[in-house]
């Protein structure tokens, strides 16, 4: 499963938000700094999702505000 | 009128007792907000929030784990029905997870409160625990 999603670090809270469009809002609190929010993103949709880190996968948008990230079902 | 669903889940720094005190207990959530609530948590009674901005009537209570209510604002469209919000507790790292589920909101006034959510709770409620924890 591929999902857009839209990241908002440095929040005072983690956020997960399905939108209207399928796509997804992800606020964390780490910074945009040295891979930080992308761990915490993918900490956050593993949470979210019930499913392993290593599960979630960011695969386009490592540096961007708008990420394409795939979420592979454990077997 | 066309109606949405808004979904989100998001981590509050506090225990499940604490977040649902936070939710159903007006004194508390008062302090949490910043806004003057009103009620008591009890199925069929009615609830106001953000100093009357918020109303609505406790449908389903189930301490520490879930919240069900109609909830309007006073900017709700005429003759439109309430909203049905759902808020689940849980453990998680670094707190509870709070997955909140709110249907028949009126789509054009969605935006608002999918906002709202964030600066009116997430973000009171994540400064209001912290601070708790720290004394």
């Amino acid at each position: 499963m591929k999902l857009t999603v839209r990241v908002r670090p440095g929040s005072r809270f983690t956020l997960v938000e399905e939108l209207d469009d399928g796509s997804y809002r992800v606020a964390v609190t780490a910074p945009p700094e040295r891979g930080k929010a992308n761990a915490a993103v993918t900490a956050a949709l593993a949470e979210h999702f019930q499913v392993p880190k290593s599960s979630v996968q960011i695969l386009a948008g490592h540096a961007a505000w708008t990420k394409i990230v795939e979420i592979v079902q454990p077997r | 009128m066309k109606t949405t669903t808004i979904r989100q889940a998001v981590i509050i720094p506090a225990d499940p007792e604490q977040v649902y005190r936070g939710f159903t207990n007006p004194a508390i959530h008062s302090a949490m907000t910043g806004g003057k609530a009103t009620g008591h948590a009890e199925v069929g009674a009615e609830f106001t929030a953000w100093d009357g901005y918020i109303t609505g009537r406790y449908r389903r209570l189930e301490p520490h784990r879930r919240i069900v209510m109609d909830w309007l604002t006073s900017e709700w469209p005429e003759g439109a029905r309430a909203s049905r919000l759902e808020l689940t507790l849980a453990p998680a790292a670094g707190g509870t997870r709070v997955i909140l589920t709110q249907t028949h909101v009126p789509a054009d006034q969605a935006p608002n409160y999918q906002t709202g959510w964030q600066e009116s709770y997430w973000e009171p409620m994540a400064a209001y625990f912290k601070a708790q924890a720290s004394r």
